[in-house]
């Protein structure tokens, strides 16, 4: 289909490269040499991924094509095209930054959703993020409880995690925006500040806390986690 | 076919600064922890009977990798749970050793960033003063795989159960050799440092056409586009058992392990491809050696393989 | 009276530079660090856009070398020490391991460049598969007989190997490999027919008279084929090569199994180009390659007044070019030597 050159942006990338914090500098050293996606697992099993192409799209400016598409939500994080790019891209990294671009223009947000308990349900309130049954429900009738098994093997039935940690790990998540953010996704229940401990209780109560993350002066910014453009349907 | 004698690719100069500690702060991980506590197990003891004192804190978390990349927090919120994680083994004065790639790159990529980034390293470091905790950036992280590389010397001295008659092939996990090509011990395309190990052991390396692939998890693409997915395990799996027909196959991460051991099942029940391959931890495999007990290599947990289990593991005098 | 001049390496490019100056009537102290003359041309089965054996065009300059009374070779010798100016340097050899001292009027480097060995692609399996070949390698088997044995075998050429590759090789690129690869290859269809010929490339850069139509007669009179695509991976499957790469242009990647594939590996300047560069007190580029005075319009000068450039000393150049400019480095240097 025709593509209208004037329709790419001149500026996404060079606004972007600051916003990104240095992680994902480098995009114009491509070659377009296509050395990433010979090797790519991603590639080898779906029909349009290309990380090439990607990359190609960002330095261009075709930025509506990238934070749409499908594909951006098809790498599988393997860092083979990092360790074989002739001019060092990490691309991986790029990925990650322009999925966060992506859903902040209201894209990929059913992916995320998908992927939000394990923050709300495992990771915040365990403070292990994988649990036993993940990836396969039939462990437990194959396998029997994995807690029987650490016990044989002479350890607790769980591993323990302090509650000071969980606490600690929450107040990280409401300081930094990320349980506002959850909340966009699926909806979470906040913190129990009952299961709070005295001694976070009282550096809570000694400190004054910022607002939100937008408080904290940095002039280095990640993505801003705000209302999707796509609106409510897809938050 | 192999000229691997005529040129390895591990990096002397970066095992040779790797020190060799008397105690060590054994970062935890959720997999191990969770689905395989074998790997738990065998670490502490293999590290206790290496001479290494492996320091366990409670107030560890989750590295937060997977729900970063996840896309569910953003780096705002993983750097200081890293900074957090970090820290704990500075105030011990301890580095780092971490048991899966996935925790090893996350703690080492964004502590490289954090001590790159001042700027950064002080935002983060206001968050964690709040709960009177400061990331210094003093502590090295090294992977359970490089550690157990520098002791090799113990432990082919501590070998109890030479691993004899069995076969042994490897998978070496992206994110190690791959995503930290810089701070690895070896070479990301033609590894061969398990397999020295392997050898150490007594053991026989068998080698396979997608040794470098890998495992199929793609991070998140296991739970939205699961066939995508299984496609990539079952050609990886597939050529295990074909070319290799291992024993074991010896992985560097808990969470390749949970993929390529759990997803034979899963082959088995949507698309009858039968597969019966011990996939077990690098910790586990120096476990086997150095003589645990079988209660703490806790195969039990292991879901794929089983048959093949009890056949090797007799073999080499374990009666499981 | 007339002064001797000094030419540093004898290949191609130093082989001109001598006898131009010989046939001028002047005396030519010729160094070579190894036994023979002809650098990197005695590893060349064939030149091209031109099909002719390289050996016998080889074989025909050194005589002229050999054969002049004008010209003293002197072989493993390299030069130690040089001080002095323009018209009236002072140069020390090391001989056979004597050292010998020399008063020359004009220097005229031509030490040429140095295939890379790809030890660092381990992705390609360089020195640790068999059947993965330099293309230095791939001429000597072309000269001695040893690709007969590929018939009915896939024999895939990778372009830029160490060039254009900031991470493992070189930023530049060699200029040359574009068209011998599709010479290897054409040389493959010419003895071995019944053997494929793939080659994977990035751009093809045919940048000389006559090259463009040698590997389009490749493509459409030989049927070589050629893939966009730099190749990511070469493994072992049982007794072949699986090599991986994307067909860029479709954009999808591919996968074929390979007997024999061929590295073009990257043209580097000498190992020790930069320690020469010290001794000479000329300029070096960030590679080593060694720096003219002026890019364009003094090609053949160095940063130093009375030394001059010849060959792939300065950057990757096909062997046509190293001979014009050994001649004109020769040409130049006359008004030094009185």
């Amino acid at each position: 289909m025709l593509e209208k050159a004037n329709d790419w942006s001149d500026t996404f990338y060079d606004k972007w490269k600051p916003i990104a914090m240095g992680f994902v500098n480098g995009a114009e050293k491509c070659l377009q040499c296509g050395k990433c996606t010979g090797q790519c697992p991603a590639a080898a099993v779906n029909p349009s991924y290309n990380p090439r192409k990607i990359i190609y799209d960002l330095v261009n400016g075709n930025i509506k094509r990238v934070l749409s598409s499908v594909e951006l939500w098809q790498c599988f994080f393997c860092s083979g095209c990092f360790a074989t790019c002739p001019v060092d891209i990490n691309f991986p990294f790029f990925v990650f930054m322009l999925r966060l671009g992506a859903m902040s223009q209201g894209f990929g947000w059913e992916d995320v959703k998908q992927l939000e308990k394990y923050a709300e349900k495992d990771y915040l309130q365990d403070g292990i993020t994988v649990s036993p049954e993940e990836r396969n429900p039939y462990v437990i009738e194959e396998r029997g409880d994995i807690a029987d098994i650490r016990q044989k093997a002479g350890m607790p039935r769980q591993r323990e995690v302090s509650d000071e940690a969980i606490a600690e790990i929450n107040m990280i998540s409401d300081l930094s925006g990320m349980t506002n953010f959850m909340k966009k996704i699926g909806g979470v229940e906040l913190y129990d500040c009952s299961k709070c401990t005295p001694k976070i209780e009282e550096k809570c109560k000694s400190k004054e806390l910022p607002k939100k993350v937008g408080n904290v002066k940095t002039h280095y910014r990640f993505y801003n986690y705000g209302v999707p453009i796509g609106g409510a349907d897809n938050a | 076919m192999h000229k691997l004698d005529k040129l390895s690719g591990i990096r002397e100069e970066i095992v040779a600064d790797i020190p060799i500690p008397e105690e060590i702060f054994y970062f935890q991980s959720c997999v191990a922890s969770n689905k395989y506590p074998g790997i738990e197990s065998c670490t502490l003891d293999v590290l206790n009977k290496l001479g290494v004192k492996p320091f366990v804190s409670e107030d560890q978390t989750c590295c937060g990798g997977f729900v970063t990349f996840a896309n569910v927090a953003a780096p705002t919120a993983s750097m200081p749970a890293v900074a957090r994680n970090i820290s704990l083994a500075e105030e011990e004065g301890l580095d780092i050793c971490a048991v899966c790639n996935g925790c090893w790159t996350f703690l080492n990529e964004f502590g490289h960033f954090m001590n790159g980034n001042d700027e950064v390293k002080e935002s983060v470091n206001m968050m964690l003063n709040m709960m009177g905790r400061e990331y210094k950036g003093e502590s090295n992280i090294f992977h359970i795989g490089a550690m157990l590389y520098k002791l090799k010397d113990r432990i082919a001295e501590n070998v109890e159960r030479p691993l004899e008659g069995l076969k042994f092939a490897t998978h070496y996990g992206c994110h190690y050799l791959g995503g930290g090509k810089y701070g690895a011990i070896d070479d990301a395309q033609h590894p061969s440092f398990i397999q020295e190990l392997v050898e150490i052991m007594g053991g026989e390396n068998v080698d396979y056409t997608a040794s470098g692939e890998c495992c199929g998890t793609g991070f998140t693409q296991v739970i939205n586009d699961k066939e995508k997915s299984l496609d990539h395990s079952q050609m990886k799996l597939e050529s295990v058992r074909d070319e290799a027909d291992p024993d074991f196959v010896i992985v560097l991460c808990p969470y390749c392990l949970s993929q390529l051991d759990r997803m034979q099942q899963q082959l088995d029940y949507r698309r009858d491809v039968k597969l019966d391959i011990p996939i077990i931890h690098i910790t586990q495999l120096a476990g086997l050696a150095l003589g645990l007990p079988k209660e703490r290599l806790a195969f039990d947990a292991h879901i794929g393989g089983q048959d093949r289990f009890k056949k090797a593991l007799n073999k080499i005098g374990i009666d499981y | 009276m007339s002064k001797k001049a000094l030419v540093i390496g004898g290949g191609i490019a130093g082989i001109n530079a001598a006898v131009e100056l010989a046939n001028n009537d002047k005396l030519v102290i010729l160094v070579e660090k190894n036994g023979e003359l002809g650098g990197n041309v005695n590893d060349m089965a064939a030149t091209f856009p031109e099909l002719d054996e390289a050996q016998p065009l080889l074989d025909e300059q050194k005589s002229k070398v050999e054969d002049n009374e004008n010209i003293d070779i002197k072989f493993n010798s390299e030069v130690i020490s040089v001080s002095g100016k323009a018209g009236d340097f002072k140069v020390e050899i090391n001989e056979d391991g004597n050292t010998v001292a020399e008063e020359v009027g004009a220097i005229i480097v031509a030490t040429g460049f140095n295939y890379m060995e790809p030890n660092d692609y381990s992705e390609y399996g360089y020195s640790r598969l068999d059947n993965v070949v330099t293309s230095q390698e791939y001429e000597r088997m072309v000269m001695n007989g040893d690709i007969k044995k590929y018939s009915n075998s896939n024999v895939v050429f990778v372009h830029c190997v160490g060039s254009r590759d900031r991470v493992k090789g070189y930023r530049y690129c060699s200029k040359i490999c574009c068209t011998y690869s599709a010479k290897h290859a054409l040389l493959l269809k010419q003895e071995v027919p019944s053997a494929n010929a793939f080659v994977f490339y990035i751009d093809i850069r045919a940048l000389g008279k006559g090259y463009e139509e040698f590997i389009r007669d490749a493509i459409e009179d030989y049927g070589v084929r050629y893939i966009r695509g730099r190749v990511s991976k070469v493994i072992n499957k049982e007794d072949t090569l699986l090599v991986k790469a994307e067909n860029s242009l479709i954009g999808n990647p591919v996968e074929l199994n390979a007997d024999l594939v061929v590295l073009a590996s990257a043209m580097e300047p000498q190992k020790d180009s930069k320690e020469l560069a010290e001794i000479l007190g000329i300029e070096t580029d960030d590679y080593g390659f060694y720096k003219e005075a002026q890019s364009n319009m003094e090609p053949v000068k160095s940063s130093k007044e009375g030394i001059f450039l010849a060959g792939s000393c300065t950057a990757p150049l096909e062997i046509r070019e190293s001979v014009a400019m050994g001649k004109a480095a020769a040409s130049e240097s006359l008004s030094f030597l009185g």
